[in-house]
């Protein structure tokens, strides 16, 4: 008996961006950071404009996909990195499925990929660090760092949100596409 | 630079507002300590309430240290080490800090009633 699967159109486009996501997911694990726990996100670029273009499923398709082989490839795959990475992907997931919610519900005025950006990186860095709280460091001295980490998280979800709305006015896709996804 | 949506504009606010609020309810000095943990020679001693007023005096390997606590504070008062590093650290009050005079082998663990790490390494 054979298997067969034939892909279809989207399953090629979920897996050539996780691709990227991932690629730029490995580059970044490679980059030292000054503090533990900030680093940019930039693969949650990806994510963004796959969501803008693809919406939400193809989105968290790539999303889900980037964390897991990307923890793969660099090592930390069901290690403490990984439940972090995991659960941030999951609120950020969250959060942007609330945010498609709240787009295809008010239609006069929707959120951009900027203010999605800022939700998504300022829920994962809460989540992660509530995860590290309760799991890894129970220690009230920790509490002291979260407006540092919830700051970083603000301004690379801006800097990211910009970077993605640039990038989806250049590839010209008129409309979010809020609606008519796969 | 990018066209905002008033949502948009409303989620940059409302984040900023949070950010500011977190420093504000953090970084007040809320963790303040709630006793203190005495170890002599790497051995926990005792551990003592910050708000009782009292003053302790602790055998270590060179003599005698007075450490005095006082209003949620604690202090080395005297130790007999030559460089007196641990006097001149003075009133501590933060859960988390710590103060040793290594010399005789006695530190002072300021702790918030949790059990607690120090750190966790992976």
């Amino acid at each position: 008996m054979q298997l067969q699967m034939s892909p279809s159109r989207e399953d090629a486009v979920i897996a050539s961006f996780a691709a990227l996501a991932i690629g730029i997911h490995v580059i970044e694990s490679m980059l030292p950071s000054p503090i533990p726990g900030i680093k940019p996100g930039l693969a949650n670029i990806i994510t963004l404009l796959v969501f803008a273009v693809y919406g939400f499923n193809a989105a968290s398709w790539v999303s889900i996909l980037r964390v897991v082989v990307g923890s793969l490839i660099v090592g930390t795959f069901l290690s403490p990195t990984f439940a972090l990475s995991f659960s941030g992907a999951v609120a950020s997931l969250l959060m942007l499925y609330a945010c498609d919610h709240f787009n295809r519900h008010l239609h006069n005025e929707k959120l951009g990929l900027l203010g999605i950006a800022i939700l998504m990186s300022l829920s994962h860095m809460a989540t992660q660090f509530i995860v590290v709280y309760i799991f890894f460091i129970p220690h009230k001295a920790l509490l002291d760092i979260l407006p540092i980490m919830m700051t970083a998280a603000l301004v690379f979800g801006a800097v990211n949100g910009v970077i993605a709305q640039k990038v989806f006015i250049k590839i010209k896709v008129p409309v979010l596409s809020s609606g008519n996804n796969a | 630079m990018v066209d905002l949506s008033r949502a948009d504009k409303l989620v940059i606010i409302f984040s900023l507002g949070l950010v500011i609020s977190l420093y504000w309810l953090l970084w007040r000095g809320s963790s303040e300590a709630q006793e203190v943990e005495i170890i002599v020679d790497g051995e926990k001693q005792y551990i003592l309430d910050l708000y009782t007023n009292t003053q302790i005096q602790v055998d270590g390997k060179h003599g005698r240290s007075m450490i005095e606590i006082k209003d949620g504070q604690v202090r080395f008062v005297s130790s007999p080490c030559s460089t007196g590093f641990c006097v001149r650290s003075g009133w501590q009050h933060q859960s988390g800090d710590f103060v040793a005079c290594l010399p005789n082998g006695v530190s002072l663990h300021l702790a918030g009633g949790v059990k607690v790490y120090d750190a966790i390494n992976f």
